[in-house]
Formats: C-alpha cells, structure tokens, sequence
C-alpha cells in the first residue's frame, strides 16, 4: 500500500540501552511455550516503569536535585508479560508529559521533538508533521521501524492518534483489560495500555500476551469474567459466517450519525471502505450515540478532575528536589504548562462549590453515552445487566479516527495553529465508555498524502472481533493499492 | 448486600496515594456510596445503683477509608509524619451520640478494643496508631437542648481521651456560665498532651475542602449474601457472648471471666483453657468446680506467673496438668497448700518432670499425710512442745494453734490442717487422761 515510505532513525526514545534488553530465559521457566514474541524488538512508552529503567512521563518533576530521572524499583505487569513471551525491551518512547496531549509537543524545555516518520509520495509541503500524541514517540518508533510494536497508554485517544496519524494500526483495549499494575495513571477510570504495531496480527499477538488478569490491580478483569466474555465474543463470531472465507456475511456495523462531520473534518471520505466492506457482505447501518455530542466536555472535566487528584502524590515529597522548603518550587517548576492547567481545572472541577454542577454533570453524562453503546450492540455486556442482545444491533461501530491528518509540528516556542482538544472529538467517546477501539489506515487524504486511521469499536471484551473485522474488511482495501 | 463504593478525598498533608475514603456524600444513581455497616451496637457496664446496668452504644455505620499517615506531635511542638500507613485500609466506626460521660467513653473503647481484637480485626493499640479516636463533645442543662458540637481529633490512648473529654465539657461549661448568649463557636480541635488542653485546630468556616469523589482504582465490591452468612457461622465467641454464658454455665463471676478473656484477647485461649480445665479432655470426664478452677487459674497460676513477670500462654501449665492437680486437691490427696507448692516447681523447673501430677507429687514428698503419719507427726510436736501443751492443758485452748502450725511446717505443708488439729487436741485430751 501506499503507506510505505517512511523516514527511518526518527528520534522518538527517551532511552535506549546499547542492545535491546532479554529476559534472561534460565528466569523464565515457561519461556520456550511462550515465546510468541521470541526475539521480537519492543518499545514501551515513557510511563510504563521498567525495573532500572529511567522514568521520566516527559516530566521534570520526576528528575530530582541530582538531576536523575525516576528509577523505578519494580516492572509493570504489562512489560513483565511481554519479557516472558520472549520479546526484547528496545527503549522508551516520549510522549506528552503525564500523557497529555495530542501532538507529543509537552515535553520539557530542550526536549527533542518526535517528527512524523511518515512521507507522503507527493511532496507537497515540506513542514515537519506531528506524529501525534501523547503515545508519539511509540507511534513513530513503531512506523519508523525500530521496534517491531509498542506499547502505549490511551485515556483519550493517546493511542489511536498517532496511530493514524503515523499510517499504523493503534489498539485501546476494553477498560480493565490489560493491567495497570505499574503504569503511571493520568486518569484511573479511563487510562488503558495498549499496543501500536503496523499490520492487525502483529497487533494481536502483543495484545494476547500483555492481557491477563492481575491481582495488583483491582480493576483489571478476572479469569472467570474474560472466560463470560470470550462466550459473548465467540458467539458473536460464529454469527459472521463469512469470516473463515476471508469475508464479513452476517457482520453488522453502525455509522454513528454524530461522527458524520463537514467535509473540512473528513480529509479522506469513508464511502470507498464503506463499499469495500459491503462487498464483503458486511451490512452498514446508520446509528445514533446522542452521548458523543457532549463526549469531548465531559471528557475534560472527568480526565482533569482525575488528574487533579492522581498527579497529588506529586508533592514533591518523593520525587523532585524533596526539602519542605522547595516543594512548593518542585510543583511549580516540574510540571509544565498543559499539566499545570489540567491540575487547575480539576482541582476546581471536584471543589464543593463545583462538584454538582462539572463533575456529576460529566459523570451524568458518561453514563448516559454508555448506555447508548449498549442500546446499539448486538451482543449484551459480558460484565452487567446492560441491555439485552438485540439482532437488530450491530457488532462494530465504524468511524475515522480523527478529524484531520497529522498536523504540522509548531515551531518551538509558539503556540499550536490546531486546537489541541478537538483532535480527541472521535477518539475520547470509546474511552468513557470503556470499550475496545482499534485505529486502522485506510489510506491517505487527497489533499496531503498523508495517512488516516479509521476506527473500530466493539463490545466490551471483544478486541478479538474488532481485529478479526480491521483485517479482513479494511487492511485488505489499503493492501490492494 | 451493600455495593460499598470507595471515595477519594485530597487534603493538604501529601502522601504518595493522597486518599481517604468517606461516605459522607450523597450522588445521584450510577455511583452507589454505602457504608459497609449500618444501625449495630455494642453493650459497655456503667456503674448502676446497686450493681452495674448495660448501656448500650449503637454504632451508626462502618465504612471503609485509605489512611493516609500517623501524625505524632512531639513535646517541643513539631509534627512527625509517618507515611508507612499511607494507602492502607483502615475502618471508620462511627457511633450514636450515647455515651454520658469521659469515663463511659474509656469503657466503650475498652469493650470495642476487646471485640475488635477477638475479631482478629486489629490489635486496637492506641499507641501504635492502630487504633485513633475522634470524640464529639456538645453538653447541655438538663431539660434544654445540646448545646454545640466539638470534635475533638485523632487521640492516641484511652486515658488521654478521657483527660482531653473533661478539659472539652469543662471548657463548654466555663463558656455558657460566663457567655450565656453567645453560641460556643463549632471548630475541630486537637489535644495537647503535655498540658491536658485541647486548642482550635480549624473551625467551621476554615473546614477543608476535600473535594471528594469516586475512587476508580477500587471498584465496588459485591459481598455475596452466602460469604457474609459463612462470615456470621465463623465467628468466634464474642466477649459479652461469653461472659453470659460462662456465668450461667460455671456460674462464675463477671470478673473472672473478664480475667480469663484477659489472658488471650486475640484467641480466647484463656477460655478454652478453663474450659478444658473444667471439663477435661475426655466427655466422660467428671466436670470440676468452675468457681475453684477459675480460682486456681486466675488466683494461682497468674499469680505465680505475674511474681515471674511472665506472660500466660496454655503451655506455661498446660489444661491438663491443671485439670490433674485440681483432682487430687478435690480427692484430698494434695493439700490446697502441697497443690500450690507443686504448681512453683513445675513453672520453676523444667518440663520433663511435669509429665505426671502425681508421680511428682509423690517425688517431692508433698502428697497428703495419712491418719498414721500424722499422728506420729502430732506426738513428735507434743515432745518437742511441751509448755504449749501445759498452756493447753491449763485452759488456753487457742494455744493449739501454734503446734498445728508446727505439724504444718514439719510436713512441708503436706498436712491437713484440720484433721492435724482434730489429731491434737485427741492426743492431748488422751495424755491428760493418763
């Protein structure tokens, strides 16, 4: 396909030991069973603690007097999961600091920037494009071909982003899915480790060996409920018949009629894969999520009150210069601008005076968009007593990924041309309603050569289906051209 | 079933998780916020007007809170932050307004400690910062309505709590008496231990803002009506459960089993250990005296034990050997006196020869006299006493006394008393005779 050239040796990691770092197989007794990912080069994102590894989440306030970054004294469940299959730690990618943002530019003063490997066939600009954020770095390490996947974190599309942005394949799992266990949280009841890779099945066989219950985290799903939801999935699959045949008979999908956006928001029109994707004798329905209207406010205040109150354990007591003299200094100097802002503005978000009428409101309106997603699935949540399964619903909700293709990287020191917010529009709605959401090219928009991701939802627990689905129905239209 | 949903809160004082549970909001239908516990009790003795009457406290709710640190303030004013505790959990019990006095409020968290520990929910120790208290004071002339409430925070032992509740209601007294119109302000206050006072620590106006909500990272939790029916089937015999009981079945006194839950608050092994006494190892068994048992446990091996300086566990005397000694008292076969001999030699010597009672009674010479040798014990006294005898002889009967004590010293104790004295006077009656 088109989405092939690209520029090698981008500079997207915020560490890199000489050789790629191996378990040691005499540690790991189950290893020769399985090593899936025997040998395979993988980056993880700056926010994901790896034992002597430095952490630094693109924040000054986790470098102290010494100026040495965090040094983690334990490894994320997710990284240790990968080690066991066999896979090699080749670094850790930059991202926006604590992994807000969009275009991976909030990093610390002097910090290098990630460009976007990607180079359209046509030349027409010659600016520098954002490789998205805030899992860019992974995004570009993953595109430029220096780790064969990545993982990332996703709280509002942090994965999807840059993924499309990038031309890769980007993975948010279901909430819960893939545990938390030593990845530094943003925003708890949203933050989600996934994976970035460049085809559908590399993509699986990295998100199947870091999905897993764990007991350190206690919202990360049990055996006994991924059990109840690979029936749910199971069942779902065997109403798509034409799978095995490399086709989608039987399989419904939903256009939310509240992603339909102008034309100038729709660099790359959907009816070329709508039509590829009927030939394959999928059905396309036109749906309604009301939610997704207020998704992006609501969005905010919930990731900016969590944040509040995540980012608190940053009291310059544990990290940073440490004196009670200068704790105050190490919060107003280590955090940058964006962090700062958020912190702000959740802080006010949970104030008495505030709390009923931005955070409720925003919890009101969270529930309210998840009870849409259920009301338009075809197969009922594995976890709850949502809605029954309804024949009418559909299995995938289709829409791109965002509303343009990657932006121009802002020079330094000015501030961004694109509102950054507004680029989280199509992402964040999967996110608060914490179900699995794959960004997969569908090529690349007239105007600037440049990639798009299009986006798959699925029922809670259904990643499987939802990469069953990317594969067959959308990466065979990008791999014919 | 209760879906309790933990909540955050953020104060100023930083710590790595900067939460602490409450329950003390009310939000609309999706996140349900429950206490764990609701409308319980415990009963505490208060002093009656003959004997002591039950009060009860009901317990309002008990809910589920992340302590965030133990705060220690020290004698030249600075305040030591221990941050070990932070994130772990820790449980608010939260009661009625019920207790009437300093010194009900020391004995409600006497029984509370008791129940906590025999739960195996804490160790209830102040000092360690296991157990803090927070006490509300509002005081009020009889007939009118409570005046206003203070809380008085984070107090580390009993005592203090009681010392800082008197300083608390006499300052709100001095306050109405001297200010009859002016509402006594509503604050939080802390206590000064070296001085006995409490002070403001914030009031109304400053409350902080803890800006609660939701905690994400602790989903609800389900409790399954079969696990909390198996949680009810499981527990241990609570104390007032047991001091019923025991009372009616050995009908022992409320102290004594105060005493025996005493011995072992974790595990009620003081209990069991008298039980096993009493009753024995085998049900066919004769059961013994409860009021001697507890006696001999309480009296004896504690005392004993306490003279050491060493703490009771079953193994210091097991049941067994106790149960064996307290029948051959009971049989007369020991002496009460050889009986308490023979429990020092076994708590002083070593174990091997504690195997049998009675072999190491016998060992030791201290098995009960018979008729035979006592009497040839008794005319040995009167040759060595002959004055004493002469007393007697002469009227002054009270002078036999003495030459029991003597049998009694010259059979290490072995001797019984009464049939020493009855042996006695016979013999001293006889020779008048002749």
């Amino acid at each position: 396909m088109r989405i092939s050239r690209r520029l090698l040796n981008i500079d997207s990691f915020t560490w890199r030991p000489s050789t790629p770092f191996f378990l040691d197989p005499a540690h790991s007794t189950t290893l020769a069973e399985k090593a899936t990912l025997a040998g395979k080069p993988i980056a993880i994102k700056d926010n994901i603690l790896y034992r002597s590894s430095p952490t630094t989440c693109s924040s000054d306030i986790l470098i102290n007097d010494a100026g040495r970054p965090f040094d983690s004294p334990y490894t994320a469940t997710c990284v240790r999961n990968l080690l066991d299959a066999g896979a090699g730690l080749v670094g850790k990618t930059s991202m926006d600091e604590f992994g807000m943002g969009s275009m991976n530019v909030n990093l610390p003063p002097g910090s290098k920037r990630v460009v976007n490997p990607f180079r359209p066939r046509r030349r027409e600009g010659k600016e520098e494009r954002s490789a998205g954020g805030s899992s860019g770095g992974s995004a570009a390490a993953v595109a430029s071909s220096q780790a064969f996947a990545a993982l990332g974190t996703d709280t509002g599309g942090s994965i999807r982003l840059p993924a499309s942005y990038c031309g890769i394949v980007g993975l948010k799992p279901s909430y819960s899915m893939v545990s938390r266990y030593g990845v530094v949280s943003y925003a708890d009841s949203l933050d989600c480790v996934g994976v970035l890779a460049r085809n559908v099945e590399d993509t699986r066989a990295v998100f199947d060996v870091i999905s897993g219950p764990d007991t350190k985290d206690a919202t990360c799903a049990s055996a006994s409920t991924r059990a109840r939801a690979r029936e749910v999935e199971d069942e779902a699959r065997r109403r798509i018949t034409g799978l095995a045949d490399g086709r989608l008979d039987g399989l419904r999908i939903g256009i939310p009629i509240e992603t339909h956006l102008p034309a100038s928001q729709t660099p790359l029109p959907l009816h070329p894969l709508l039509k590829h994707l009927t030939s394959l004798g999928a059905t396309i329905l036109p749906i309604s999520l009301p939610g997704i209207r207020l998704s992006l406010p609501a969005y905010y205040v919930l990731a900016c009150a969590e944040a509040s109150s995540t980012l608190a354990r940053f009291g310059g007591g544990w990290f940073g210069r440490g004196s009670a003299e200068e704790r105050e200094l190490t919060r107003r100097d280590g955090w940058g601008g964006e962090v700062r802002k958020r912190v702000v503005a959740g802080t006010y978000a949970l104030t008495a005076d505030a709390f009923n009428n931005s955070y409720l409101k925003a919890l009101l309106l969270r529930h309210r968009l998840r009870g849409d997603y259920q009301a338009v699935f075809r197969s009922s949540h594995p976890l709850g007593d949502w809605t029954t399964p309804d024949s009418r619903g559909v299995d995938i909700i289709l829409h791109p990924t965002a509303i343009q293709t990657a932006p121009i990287l802002p020079k330094e020191d000015t501030p961004a041309t694109t509102p950054e917010y507004a680029q989280d529009l199509l992402t964040v709605p999967a996110s608060l309603a914490g179900l699995p959401c794959l960004s997969v090219p569908y090529g690349t928009a007239d105007a600037d050569g440049l990639p798009m991701g299009v986006s798959l939802t699925g029922q809670w627990g259904m990643e499987g289906l939802v990469m069953d689905v990317a594969r067959v129905g959308v990466e065979s239209l990008t791999q014919g051209e | 079933m209760t879906f309790p949903l933990p909540i955050r809160s953020h104060s100023i004082t930083a710590s790595p998780s900067d939460y602490r549970g409450s329950t003390k909001l009310i939000v609309f239908a999706p996140p349900r916020i429950d206490p764990i516990a609701t409308s319980g009790h415990v009963d505490i003795d208060v002093p009656g007007t003959n004997s002591p009457e039950r009060l009860r406290v009901r317990i309002q709710q008990i809910q589920i809170e992340q302590d965030t640190a133990k705060t220690t303030r020290s004698s030249k004013g600075g305040v030591f932050v221990d941050l070990n505790r932070a994130g772990s959990g820790l449980m608010e019990i939260v009661t009625e307004a019920d207790m009437r006095s300093p010194a009900q409020a020391a004995s409600f968290i006497k029984k509370l400690q008791s129940i906590l520990r025999r739960l195996g929910a804490s160790d209830g120790d102040m000092e360690k910062g296991s157990l803090r208290v927070d006490a509300n004071v509002s005081i009020h002339r009889a007939g009118t309505p409570y005046g206003t409430r203070c809380e008085i925070k984070n107090l580390n032992s009993v005592r203090f709590m009681q010392q800082a509740l008197d300083y608390e209601r006499r300052r709100h007294a001095i306050h109405y008496l001297t200010n009859p119109d002016v509402p006594l302000r509503q604050e939080t206050r802390g206590f000064n231990e070296s001085t006995g006072e409490t002070h403001t620590l914030r009031t109304k106006e400053d409350a902080e803002d803890y800006r609660y909500m939701p905690d994400p990272n602790l989903p609800p939790v389900a409790v399954a009506a079969h696990y909390l029916e198996n949680l009810r089937k499981t527990l241990p015999e609570l104390p007032d459960v047991a001091r019923d009981r025991l009372s009616n079945q050995y009908g022992i006194t409320a102290t004594d089993v105060e005493t025996l839950t005493s011995m072992d608050e974790f595990e009620g092994e003081g209990i069991k250990y008298f039980e096993e006494v009493v009753k024995g190892g085998d049900p066919t068994d004769n059961p013994l005296d409860g009021k001697k048992a507890v006696n001999w446990i309480t009296h004896e091996l504690l005392g004993q034990l306490a003279q050491r300086d060493v703490a009771w566990t079953p193994e210091k005397f097991p049941s067994h050997l106790m149960r064996e000694l307290l029948v051959l008292v009971e049989k007369g076969e020991l002496t009460g006196t050889s009986g308490k001999n023979l429990l020092r030699h076994v708590l002083s010597g070593d174990r091997e020869k504690t195997l049998d009672i009675a072999t190491t009674a016998q060992e030791l010479g201290l098995v009960a006299q018979g008729a035979d040798k006592l009497e040839e014990l008794c005319k040995a006294v009167i040759e060595k006493l002959p004055k004493e005898v002469e007393s007697i002889r002469k009227g002054k009967v009270n002078v036999i006394m003495r030459l029991v004590g003597q049998v009694m010293k010259d059979s290490k104790g072995t001797a019984d008393a009464k049939k020493a004295r009855e042996i006695l006077v016979k013999l001293i009656e006889e020779s008048k005779i002749t």
